[in-house]
């Protein structure tokens, strides 16, 4: 009897927590990227915009990862200061050299059923840190460090959201470039229009 | 009112309540194995998906929705006896009514678990509640599926509730007559210290009136609801006004037909009982389900009646394949079970006889499942398009499944037996004159 | 989580009972990995589509292709729009190249082989053991065999050299289909060795004596698009179509009348007609006289008495056909029998009488389908002992030919057998050294298929990592250059081919730079140009063929056909798409068969679906019974092509066996070992080969068929009821069932009469509709609001937005009946386009199909005639304006979005079965596991649509991956989609151009002009008030005939 009873209320239990619990849209045990690379002294330190490396991201619906070839180019010449980044550097001509990709791991991760487009967002004015944060000040990124969860309630009440436009681009901060630094008092464009996203769940799930 | 006194009562309905001899044991045993085939069957559908089942396309519905209104279906009689007949005052009702209302009890337990059962995802069962998430997703009122969902629960609730109410007394009763400490107080916990002071009694009277008026209508929404996941739909044989009451009549036949599939075992095996279960009150069953059964034998006349009248080529077709059609034989099974086996009971003579009485129910319980199954496979099977007509094959794990069922729903029974007293001890009490002192 | 259950298992069963609750709340993705490429091409973006042109090599039509990649990896096949012969279309056989290319069936590396044992060596060794052997050869001047695909293009120059330099050599290309015979006849009749261009689009009646020229017949592709042209209801004009044959084929139900005639009888029928035109034919003089004696004999009484077919049904298709060059008149095909050639020659001579030569037949385009002689080929191959190498490429004798040509025991006993196919096929099992060359989606390569039509062939997509191959033409150079021979010095393919394209600039009379006109053809798929045609006169060498003029008929007749799916080289006989696609007519699924008459299979004591045994005088078959009224009395009719032993995968189960007793699998029951798939047909005939031609002949005589006491294990997709009410009218002889819709309008018909006004057509549907479905409301007709309005009404009341409802767009569908044809390409391309899985045969037995398209087939009997009538429909999700599967989702998985479009949202479903239930068209398919996708197919897989997996709905969605991609790209340039430019698959590859597709918003789109001016269109079972945006056009028939 007792024995049914606390199996009854586990049941009933299990299911409310269940209820509580969140669904996380990407865990990953170990961040440890095969090269140290640091977005910190690319992106803020040297001052190189984001789309110089991830050139797809107003083009396709996947920003893409810079291909080695990207990186070789700039690093068969600067080979860094301090002996770690000599360290790092050195890989990618290992990697070059072994004619091998570098298989970095995937931090902002959706899942396989969600097909967003980067190239929608962008070219509606939205600036690469809304979603993913201030990348650029960072020499490691872990799960911890990005800027939302990139869950379902997230997306919805971004496009619930009124966006406030000039010339049908989104108005933010005024930025040197995409993900760039901000521009200290820069004039804002004027608002002359809004911008909503859809709410047909086939945009993202088909 | 030949030899029983209040003392008798009180012996012969708690004697149920002495600890279990070899027989309860064994029966046991066999009810837990049957439930250990469910779940190896249901675990084995999770892991595997329906590719087990004898669903398919286009039969999007089988076994587990048949078990599923089969269920509920038997639930309603307990209700039925416990609300409607108390508000009416039918006499032969108080014998029974506490077995019954248990069966109910459990009978929606299972139902319940079946709309789970039956969905590709189970583990996304969830889904079909109304629960604030970080999606911002919200369920689809319009679908009878879900109207099923608050349907089940509210009358789940109810029901147990109002089953717990009606125990109280007897319980208070159980817990005076027990010797052990660790008994006496469980029991004292579950009958909320009812003392059987006058003041009590009326509250009591009175909350017990109460949730009788509350649960009659549910005897007839819960089934009608059901129905209509059918009678909402476009699928000819399904798309019909008929449904609902034609529903409610054929649950309350079939739960009739169980409480004596239950009643009749439960007399044998606790003697006492004879005397209190009179066969006056299982006469009383037997017009329900004679009268219930007349009453479905028309529902199916007039179906067929209204497929020709509307001259609607499809429902014709479909009326047509049920009788003649490859699944025939499920339909003239089911028109025996239900239509020609209940008739006899016009006969006095079989209507008092115990083990016909058994029969019957039996062949009216089976002839029931046929009456669902019919309604949701055939009609599947034989819809719109000619080209996608299919045919129906039982596989093991909706077999196995449905065996389980059997077991889940009998556990509780043969757990409740032993724990609870089965026969409403207070209100038979009612019916008797009190103890004069003298005579002790 | 040990004992065999599988992680995720787990959490699906613990998080129903709640018990693990804690350990599902954070479950962990493991992480995964994101690799760039090192040096992307420069045109390269990830997640867009590259397009390449490229040639199809699945038959000598060379058909142009247009390769969709994505990530560098081939996903979808489509017709080039630029090719003449494929015009944007493609068959059925052209779309599952693809599963070629990823075929877990190709051989992994280069392997020395003996006798049955074959060990993997590399190239390297491979490469040395050829060199040697070459040498050697080279040295004594000794024999080479040289056995290729028939094909056209520079290769051939290149393999000719190759093998000729080695010594005295024989250069043959093998093909099985029988297309000499044409180019004999010609040659007999007109001069001029040469399949020539048939224009049926300019004919006004086409007879077609057994050519299954919407299957298999020589350029198959280009003839369904003139064909339609011609036979398609347009203007108030539709052509006539006569198919004269004992077995009517899906080529013959599409005819407007089937005429039946006995195995070997269509020579004399022609001849019939010839004699009953020449009367009012404008040839004159002593040719005319000539023709008059050599015709005297095959008097209409005469032909009626030899093959059954009326003196009034003679006269009538000479009437008709006496169209002073309007008509035509095409036979052959595997159907032609022992005497291809006469049969050409009588072709010939009809047309010729008919005047039509010239007109409808154009000489000079000379097509390069077809093969060198098989005679020829199976000779050489006997005395493959002589040859000191014999090279086979990517040919399958083996297989394709009847066992007893003895070619296997002859390349057993072969010196050395070089095998150098893509495939570890049926003759690269006999070869000593099998060096597999790349897929032709990896290669270099151009072809020729008629005069003026250079097609290139470029290489789509990186050799497939798992298969270490070389492409055909790299191989020939190495070889050559190794063996020492001159002009083997190009440093690839690549750049032979360049030099050679140097000449076809030249007559293509380009000016510009050789890069520019290369690039440009390599944009375009190749140079297109039209043929000028040739006069030829007739000779009357015709005349002394001798047709007998009466037939012997000994025994049953058996036929081996091709059908759009089956093909007698086996090609197509181990992708598991064509295997998956239900056959047209008899929808059966993998499996072959045997049709035969009810009437002769009842005298028999045969039963539909029996295990039934047909011997041939070389061979025996157990096959299933398919009865089928579509075929002569004394005819058996088997499809060729099946019944491989190499390896693909399918499911193979042991589901449906078990009632009680549960069959437990612990892992994947995907099996990928060898087995096969129905029978061989080819293999059992007598061999033999027309005398003239030396075509292999597909037919037998002397052929007996019994059953053997039990029931076959036959699948068919179509739901056929024996005991149903319409059904007790129809025709059930031996349990064959009732195959007629049962009054039920999804396929209706109107005649020319009502087109043209002359005749009143009765409305077909729900006779009650209006009672039922009306009540009072402005536009009394429906009492439901139109979706905007209702959505609208809603929103107000409830406060908030008004969404938008079909503002630009709502997309809608048209289909025009009398343009289908049943051929089905546009099932595997459904399949190919939104990685429908392949499910196998025993669960298609139990309803488990996966197909978001099917071709609905109803057969009604022709109340005058007796003869069959054929009706095919395109049947796919109608995304219904007023859908029932909507409402009655508990959570919302499936709605009406804003373009019109029934989305489903795999995701969120939750498996209840209640939107597939509650669809009236059974449009609905549910994912009963999750199916896998064995390597390498996966790599097929469109990464566009997600992969569904077990318990999700999922249905037609008018392919909203492109959809989406095309309003993407018009959104970009701040415009909407304009008309035709959104595709959806089955569009794309239907070369009948049944389909339309577009937005009905637009008032210019093609899809509203039809919807809103034509007078056949009706909406299928318009009576449940679905409000379905698939709107059907009724199939015209010639004479108001009930069907």
């Amino acid at each position: 009897m007792r024995k049914i009873l606390l199996g009854l209320s586990s049941l009933i239990a299990g299911v409310m927590i269940f209820y509580l619990f969140q669904p996380q849209v990407a865990v990953a045990e170990d961040f440890q990227q095969p090269i140290a690379f640091s977005h910190k002294t690319h992106a803020s330190d040297n001052k190189v915009p984001c789309e110089f490396c991830h050139i797809y991201a107003r083009r396709s619906n996947s920003s893409g990862i810079p291909p080695l070839v990207t990186c070789n180019q700039c690093h068969s010449v600067i080979k860094g200061t301090k002996d770690d980044q000599k360290k790092e550097i050195k890989k990618i001509e290992e990697y070059w050299n072994k004619k091998q990709p570098v298989p970095w791991k995937k931090i902002h991760d959706l899942p396989d059923f969600v097909h967003f487009s980067h190239k929608r967002h962008v070219q509606a004015g939205f600036d690469c840190t809304e979603c993913h944060g201030e990348i650029s000040n960072l020499d490691v990124i872990t799960m911890d460090d990005m800027k939302a969860d990139l869950s379902m309630g997230w997306c919805v009440d971004c496009h619930k959201k009124e966006h406030i436009t000039s010339g049908d681009k989104v108005i933010g901060q005024v930025r040197e470039t995409r993900g760039g630094p901000v521009v200290q008092n820069a004039p804002q464009p004027k608002q002359d229009g809004t911008l909503q996203g859809s709410k047909d769940c086939y945009i993202c799930h088909k | 009112m030949s030899n029983i006194t209040y003392t008798s009562i009180n012996e012969d309905v708690l004697h149920s309540l002495k600890p279990p001899g070899k027989t309860w044991w064994i029966s046991l045993g066999i009810i837990l194995s049957a439930l250990g085939l469910g779940i190896f069957a249901w675990t084995y559908q999770i892991m595997h998906g329906m590719e087990w089942s004898g669903i398919n396309h286009p039969i999007g519905w089988g076994v587990y929705i048949t078990d599923f209104v089969f269920w509920i279906g038997i639930g309603h009689a307990g209700t039925l006896i416990s609300a409607v007949l108390f508000l009416v005052r039918a006499p032969f009702r108080t014998s029974i009514y506490r077995a019954s209302e248990a069966m109910t009890v459990f009978a929606v337990m299972t139902a319940g678990l079946f709309p789970i059962i039956h969905i590709g995802r189970a583990w996304n069962f969830y889904w079909l509640l109304p629960y604030p998430n970080q999606r911002q997703l919200w369920i689809n009122f319009k679908s009878p599926l879900l109207w099923d969902v608050f349907a089940v629960s509210t009358y789940m609730s109810v029901s147990i509730a109002f089953f717990i109410l009606g125990l109280i007394p007897d319980l208070a009763s159980v817990r005076d007559g027990c010797k052990s400490k660790l008994k006496r107080f469980f029991y004292s916990i579950a009958s909320v210290g009812f003392r059987g002071t006058n003041h009590q009694w009326l509250h009591y009277m009175r909350g017990y009136l109460l949730f009788a008026a509350i649960a009659t209508p549910l005897v007839f929404s819960v089934h009608s609801i059901v129905s209509w996941d059918f009678a909402m739909s476009s699928i000819p044989g399904w798309h019909t006004t008929i449904f609902a009451p034609y529903f409610v009549a054929g649950a309350i036949f079939s739960g009739c037909a169980m409480v004596l599939t239950i009643m009749i075992p439960l007399r044998v095996a606790f003697p006492g009982f004879k005397e209190i279960i009179k066969v006056r009150d299982l006469e009383g069953m037997a017009e329900m389900i004679l009268m219930t059964g007349i009453l479905v034998t028309y529902a199916y006349s007039i179906e067929f009646f209204i497929a020709y009248y509307s001259g609607a080529k499809f429902e014709r077709a479909l009326f047509w394949f049920r009788p003649f059609g490859e699944l025939r034989y499920f339909f003239w099974l089911m028109v025996f079970c239900n239509c020609v086996s209940a008739l006899p009971l016009w006969i006095k003579k079989i209507r008092t006889n115990i083990p016909a009485l058994f029969f019957i129910s039996i062949l009216v319980n089976v002839g029931m499942w046929l009456e669902r199954f019919n309604i949701v496979v055939t009609s599947l099977a034989h819809d719109f398009d000619p080209f996608a007509w299919s045919m129906y094959k039982f596989e093991w794990v909706e077999i196995w499944i449905t065996v389980g069922s059997f077991g889940w729903f009998f556990m509780w029974f043969f757990i409740f037996v032993k724990i609870m007293p089965s026969l409403a001890v207070a209100e038979l009490k009612e019916a008797l004159h009190p103890p004069l002192r003298r005579s002790q | 989580m040990s004992k065999g259950m599988k992680r995720r298992d787990f959490f699906k069963v613990a998080a129903t009972s709640g018990a693990a609750v804690a350990v599902v709340g954070c479950t962990e993705d493991p992480v995964e990995k994101i690799i760039p490429m090192l040096v992307p091409p420069s045109d390269y973006v990830p997640a867009v589509s590259i397009h390449f042109a490229t040639t199809c090599q699945e038959c000598a039509a060379n058909c142009g292709l247009i390769i969709r990649t994505r990530e560098g990896r081939a996903i979808k096949a489509e017709g080039n729009p630029e090719h003449p012969l494929s015009g944007g279309g493609i068959c059925a056989i052209g779309q599952s190249s693809l599963q070629g290319m990823y075929s877990p069936s190709r051989a992994k590396s280069p392997a020395t082989q003996n006798d049955g044992s074959s060990s993997l060596i590399g190239w390297d060794k491979g490469l040395g053991i050829l060199s040697e052997k070459l040498e050697a050869t080279k040295a004594k001047k000794g024999k080479v065999l040289y056995i290729g695909p028939a094909r056209s293009g520079s290769i051939n120059k290149l393999i000719d050299r190759f093998v000729k330099g080695l010594g005295s050599a024989k250069y043959l290309r093998f093909d099985s289909s029988p297309t000499n015979s044409i180019k004999q006849a010609n040659q007999i009749t007109f001069n001029k060795n040469e399949i020539p261009d048939y224009q049926l689009e300019k004919a006004k009646t086409l007879i077609s004596f057994g050519a299954d020229f919407l299957e298999s017949w020589v350029y198959p592709v280009k003839l369904t698009k003139s064909y339609t042209e011609m036979h398609a209801f347009k203007h108030g004009v539709k052509g006539k179509y006569y198919h004269v044959s004992p077995h009517m084929s899906l080529t013959g139900s599409n005819a407007d009348e089937w005429v039946s005639c006995p195995s070997g009888g269509e020579a004399i029928i022609a001849l019939g007609i010839a004699n009953q035109l020449l009367g009012k034919s404008k040839i004159s003089g002593s040719e005319k006289k000539a023709l008059r004696d050599y015709l005297e004999e095959f008097s209409a009484e005469q032909v009626a008495s030899q093959t059954g077919v009326r003196t009034s049904k003679l006269e009538e298709l000479a009437k008709e056909f006496g169209k002073n060059g309007k008509s035509i008149a095409i036979a052959g095909g595997n159907t032609a029998g022992a005497d291809a050639t006469q049969l050409q020659v009588a072709v010939n001579i009809l047309n010729y009488v008919a005047g039509n030569i010239g007109q409808t037949i154009v000489f000079g385009a000379d097509y390069r389908i077809g093969g060198d002689s098989t005679e020829e080929i199976v000779q050489a191959l006997k005395d493959a002992g002589k040859y000191d190498i014999v090279f086979i490429e990517n040919v399958n004798p083996a297989y394709a030919l009847p066992q007893d040509s003895g070619v296997v025991e002859a390349l057993k006993g072969a010196p050395f057998v070089v095998s150098l196919s893509t495939e570890r096929d049926e003759t690269s099992a006999l070869a000593h050294l099998h060096l597999p060359t790349s897929h032709y989606f990896e290669s270099w390569g151009d072809s020729t298929p008629r005069n003026g039509v250079f097609g290139l062939q470029q290489p789509v997509m990186a050799k497939l990592p798992m298969f270490s191959t070389k492409e055909i033409g790299d191989l020939i150079l190495l070889a050559g250059s190794s063996a020492g021979l001159s002009g083997f010095d190009a440093d690839n393919y690549q750049e032979y081919l360049k030099e050679q394209w140097q000449a076809v600039q030249k007559k293509m009379g380009d000016r510009s730079a050789f890069q520019t006109f290369w690039t440009d053809s390599l944009k375009k798929g190749g140079q297109y140009r039209d043929f000028s045609s040739d006069k030829v006169s007739f000779s009357t060498k015709a005349l002394k063929q001798k047709v007998k003029s009466s037939l012997s008929v000994n025994g049953m007749t058996l036929l081996a056909v091709n059908t759009t799916l089956h093909h007698s080289n086996g090609a197509a006989a181990n992708r598991s798409w064509l295997m998956e696609v239900p056959h047209p007519i008899t929808q059966i699924v993998w499996d072959s068969w045997v049709e035969i008459h009810p009437k002769t299979a009842v005298k028999l004591g045969i039963k539909h679906g029996d295990l039934v045994e047909v011997k041939t005088p070389k061979g025996s078959l157990e096959l299933a019974a398919y009865f089928y009224y579509g075929i002569e009395e004394n005819t058996l009719v088997v499809p060729a092509g099946m019944g491989r032993s190499v390896p693909f995968p399918t499911y193979k189960s042991s589901h449906g066996k078990s009632i009680i007793t549960p069959v437990i699998e612990t892992k994947s029951d995907l099996r990928v070992e060898g087995f096969k798939v129905g029978e061989n047909a080819a293999g059992v005939l007598p061999f033999k080969t027309d005398a003239q031609s030396g075509d292999l002949v597909f037919t037998s005589g002397g052929v007996s068929i019994k059953p053997l006491g039990k029931k076959a294990y036959l699948v068919t997709m179509d739901g056929q009821f024996k005991d149903d009410i319409e059904a007790l009218e129809a025709d059930t002889l031996g349990l064959m069932g009732d195959r007629s819709q049962k009054g039920r309008g999804f396929v209706q018909t109107t005649t020319m009469g009502n087109m043209l006004g002359h005749s009143e057509e009765k409305a077909h549907g729900h006779h009650l509709r209006h009672r039922l479905y009306t009540m009072d409301r402005k536009d009394n007709t429906d009492f439901y609001d139109p979706r905007e309005e209702d959505v609208a009404y809603h929103a107000e009341w409830a406060g908030k937005k008004k969404p938008k409802y079909y503002d630009p767009y709502k997309w809608e569908m048209s289909i025009d009946l009398d343009r289908c044809t049943g051929c089905s390409a546009c099932v595997v391309a459904c399949y190919a386009e939104n990685n429908i899985p392949v499910v196998g045969k025993d669960r298609n037995a139990v309803g488990r199909e996966m197909s978001w398209l099917r071709i609905e087939r109803y057969i009604e009997k022709n109340e005058e005639t007796g003869t069959p009538e054929i009706y095919y429909t395109p049947e796919m999700c109608n995304q219904c304006g007023n859908a029932g599967c909507e409402p009655v989702c508990p959570v919302y998985a499936t709605y009406h979005n804003e373009d019109g479009i029934n989305a489903m949202i795999y995701n969120r479903c939750v498996g209840t079965r209640y939107c597939s239930n509650n669809c009236v068209y059974k449009q609905r398919k549910y994912n009963w596991r999750s199916y896998e996708f064995p390597s390498p197919l996966h790599l097929q897989l469109n990464p566009a649509m997600t992969v569904r997996e077990m318990g999700v709905m999922e249905k037609c969605n008018f392919c909203y991956s492109r959809i989406r991609e095309m309003k993407d790209i018009a959104k970009d340039q701040g415009r909407v989609v304009a008309d035709s430019e959104i595709k959806t698959a089955c569009q794309q590859t239907c070369n009948a151009k049944a389909i339309t597709f577009g937005n009905i918003m637009d008032k210019q789109s093609q899809v509203n002009k039809i919807v809103s001016t034509t007078k056949r269109g009706y909406k299928q079972l318009e009576e449940v008030n679905f409000k379905p945006s698939i709107t059907y056009l009724k199939k015209v028939k010639h004479n108001n005939r009930k069907a």
